[in-house]
């Protein structure tokens, strides 16, 4: 007879503190999807360990007792990575937030997972480092989930993804064994456990705590907002600017839609006739970003920029980024509902691919905005529909169906930065055949050959696991 | 029986297409060693198939007036030795070499892995590209132990290099691979965009594994504009003569600059940038050790590669049983795998 969720919460008492163990509707709703609203499941009960032994404790007793875990970070995740799937017992790392050693010789810091991104920064900035990986979600989204997702940011182009910057874990593996992986010096031999497990969406295990390697904070950033009267322009010059060697630390773009929209929300203004910006920074010693900056500028006026403008201190150079930053958000108000994609393709298809999401947008009928890290090849469209009108909502699911696809038609993927949760798992065998997925399979089956720890993510097929095949790609606000 | 006076006889097979590599890793039945040609890597570790290689280099050396480096001596092969060699069959990518695919524009490469880095780093470099590692000319090369191998080995063996603070390593430039498993099954893993989290990087663990996990048949790289190379910042020592490097050490950035100091008699070069320093050391010696360091050597037997860390082991050791179940892939090229 499977416990009651009362029973079940009454028993994990007995394994942490009461108080960190949560139950009840409250807790169930509070805790059944991340971003993602899509999909939901309610788990039977959530606890908020504070130790790696506390976490151990509570994967040993789901162990024991057959029941299904799944961490759970800030559960800004927008792939459904944290929704427990199979219900069981979500582990919130949110009460743990010590930053336990922070190294400055050696450039690197260990923390407890459960800590925000933004707040690593903000500890060593006074020793002149930082962690460079920046998802725009970095005030709330914690360390283990960016671990969790192999997150991304407007500075990956320049400086990686977390993958990069992790150099050792501590995990609570499936079976609740301690295993610390890596360490302070990099690229030891042997084979490279962390790497998989940076992008596992916790189906390795419960990362608990991690050393990451912090970066100096750059003497010197430049950005600049660049205008265009046409896409195909603004595309040009991020393939000319790749192809230049110039590596800015970010090269971002937005569309006339995303233009608009932040006009509407946020009175931004641009020059009259402007179909898309770029939004290019570059950072570094000071002459190589002044060397940079020259030869950008010359490319995006080579490819008829009709506006360049350079942030000439702090407060513009934020003004400047607020049409990045706040671009998704503006979306909300130009329709009930936004839904915004993930897909990736290389990067000199961007503005084949481009065309190919407005004739999309086109046929089916409905609003799209584009913005997107241009420099990496990764797109987040962004349709606006009225959720209310189902034959408007089937329209947006054929379109992101179609989108995805072609971003694997191209050679690129399903997701850049989400994941892929409980989103996007049926799309898993398009880019992937059976073979493909069993190597996948075979690496997972390392840490996990199970279905208690986080299970129904990533891979497909899996037993007892329900895959939607028609919902809205993306993320819906 | 195989005999000892006729070296080499271990049956070696240079498949010419993916299909080819595939069919051998499953037709073969025994064990299979990955090599790129007549060639091993210098930092693998002992085994029947290397014995073998070795004396017959050593007896080509003498053959040709050449004195065989110390470590290639006196090499006898065992009863066992001669067992383990009928059943062990080379796969050479040799003939399986050559870019598949470049978009220029996308700076990214697809190119079998039988290619030699150079070759490769050849055609690159006729539009610009390369990927970050230093060619050095060879006292230098020889003093970083720069191998300059096919791209499986370069791969496989995931040496440092002169640039790797600067520019990362095989994992942050590999995306996409196509692999043979131990029962022939070709599989891909990562695309052919920059940037990508669909699934597990299995890449990342085929990266250092010295093909004991699967054969690294075709991979998939982020290419680099050579104007925007940096320049690397390793220094090269004039002492101890015309040995190449047989001892990699990383330390921690706190622990070089004593790492450096007292072993300034034996070292060939050093980067402050990556805390890598290489030297020549005897076999039976070792030089000072650090917290956290890691060593790897050349020429020293099993002391080649030494995991301490039983959590590690044991994990590589679960690995291991579920990508060969068989041990045949490279058996013993990773020490306890
Ligand atoms: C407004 C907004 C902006 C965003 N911007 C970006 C962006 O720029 N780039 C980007 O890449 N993403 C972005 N995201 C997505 C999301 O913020 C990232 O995926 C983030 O890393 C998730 O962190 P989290 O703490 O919220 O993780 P969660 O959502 O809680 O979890 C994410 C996944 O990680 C796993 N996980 C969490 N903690 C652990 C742990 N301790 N051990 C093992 N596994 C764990 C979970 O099981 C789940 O699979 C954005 C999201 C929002 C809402």
């Amino acid at each position: 007879m499977p416990l009651s969720h009362a029973e079940l919460a009454k028993k994990l008492e007995q394994v942490l503190k009461p108080s960190s163990v949560l139950s009840g509707a409250a807790a169930e709703r509070a805790y059944d999807c991340d971003a993602y609203t899509v999909d939901r499941s309610n788990p039977t009960a959530v606890v908020l360990p504070e130790t790696t032994e506390e976490v151990a404790k509570v994967v040993k007793w789901c162990c024991e007792n057959n029941v299904p875990f799944t961490a759970r970070g800030a559960g800004t995740g927008l792939s459904g990575g944290v929704l427990p799937a199979l219900g069981g017992v979500v582990i919130s790392t949110k009460k743990m937030v010590q930053i336990l050693e922070i190294d400055v010789k050696n450039r690197c810091l260990l923390t407890q997972t459960g800590i925000a991104n933004k707040r690593l920064s903000d500890a060593v900035k006074q020793y002149g480092l930082h962690f460079a990986p920046d998802p725009s979600s970095q005030t709330v989204s914690t360390i283990g989930g960016n671990i969790g997702e192999n997150s991304g940011g407007p500075h990956t182009l320049k400086y990686g993804v977390t993958a990069q910057h992790v150099l050792g874990v501590t995990m609570v593996d499936p079976k609740g064994e301690i295993l610390h992986l890596g360490g302070k010096v990099e690229g030891a031999p042997g084979y490279d456990f962390v790497g998989l497990i940076v992008g596992g969406e916790g189906t390795l295990g419960v990362v608990t705590e991690a050393w990451v390697k912090l970066v100096p904070i750059p003497k010197e950033v430049s950005t600049a907002l660049i205008a265009y009267s046409s896409v195909n322009q603004a595309t040009q010059t991020v393939a000319d600017i790749i192809a230049a060697g110039a590596i800015p630390a970010a090269l971002e773009m937005m569309d006339q839609g995303i233009l608009r929209a932040v006009k509407l929300g946020f009175g931004f203004d641009y020059p009259e006739g402007t179909d898309s910006m770029l939004l290019i920074e570059c950072d570094g010693e000071p002459d190589a970003v002044r060397r940079d900056m020259e030869i950008v500028q010359e490319i995006c006026r080579k490819n008829g920029a009709i506006d360049i403008r350079v942030a000439q201190d702090e407060a513009e150079r934020a003004r400047l980024w607020l049409v990045r930053k706040k671009g998704i958000g503006a979306m909300g108000r130009m329709a009930p509902s936004i839904v915004t994609h993930d897909g990736v393709i290389p990067r000199s298809k961007l503005p084949e691919m481009l065309e190919f999401v407005y004739e999309v947008a086109r046929r089916k009928e409905i609003g799209v905005a584009n913005i997107f890290h241009a420099g990496d090849g990764n797109l987040h469209p962004c349709f606006y529909f009225d959720d209310r009108d189902q034959d408007q909502v089937k329209r947006v699911v054929e379109a992101g169906e179609e989108i995805i696809s072609r971003c694997i038609a191209l050679g690129g993927s399903v997701t850049g930065e989400h994941g892929i949760g409980v989103e996007k798992i049926d799309l898993m065998s398009l880019m992937f055949s059976e073979a493909d997925l069993e190597l996948q399979a075979k690496s997972k089956r390392i840490f996990n050959d199970g279905m208690l720890c986080n299970p129904c993510k990533v891979l497909p097929n899996q037993k007892s696991c329900v895959e939607h095949r028609a919902r809205w790609r993306g993320t819906a606000w | 029986m195989v005999d000892p006076q006729q070296p080499l006889t271990a049956k070696t097979l240079q498949p010419e297409t993916l299909a080819e590599i595939s069919a051998s890793v499953a037709d073969e039945k025994g064990s299979l060693v990955f090599n790129a040609g007549a060639i091993l890597h210098p930092f693998g570790m002992p085994s029947p198939f290397r014995r073998m290689w070795m004396k017959a280099m050593a007896q080509q050396m003498q053959a040709e007036g050449f004195p065989p480096p110390p470590e290639f001596q006196d090499i006898q092969l065992s009863q066992d030795d001669f067992i383990s060699l009928l059943t062990t069959t080379g796969i050479s990518l040799d003939d399986y070499t050559g870019i598949i695919e470049h978009d220029v524009d996308d700076q990214v490469v697809v190119v079998r892995a039988g290619t030699p880095l150079l070759e490769l780093q050849y055609e690159l470099g006729q539009v610009g590209q390369c990927l970050p590692i230093p060619t050095l000319e060879p006292p230098q090369a020889m003093a970083t132990a720069a191998v300059y191998s096919p791209l499986i080995d370069e791969i496989g063996y995931n040496l440092p290099h002169g640039l790797a603070a600067q520019c990362g390593s095989w994992r942050d430039w590999i995306i996409g691979m196509k692999v043979v498993q131990a029962d022939g099954t070709i599989a891909k893993c990562g695309s052919k965009a920059v940037k990508n989290v669909a699934g597990y990087d299995v890449q990342k663990l085929m990266v250092g594994a010295r093909g004991t996990l699967a054969l690294i048949a075709e991979v998939t790289l982020k290419t680099f504009p050579i104007k925007a190379l940096p320049e690397h910042q390793v220094r090269f020592m004039r002492r101890p003569g015309n040995r190449p490097a047989n001892w990699i050490q990383r330390t921690q950035r706190s622990d070089f600059e004593a790492a450096v100091r007292s072993n300034s008699e034996v070292l060939t070069a050093f980067d402050s940038a990556s805390s890598t320093l290489w030297a020549v050391v005897p076999p039976s010696q070792t030089l000072q050790r650090f917290p956290g360091d890691w060593v790897i050597r050349s020429g020293a037997g099993p002391e080649n590669i030494v995991f301490s860390d039983p959590t590690a082991t044991e994990l590589m050791i679960r690995a291991k049983e579920v990508f060969d179940p068989t041990r045949r892939m490279n058996p013993g090229e990773l020490g306890v795998v």
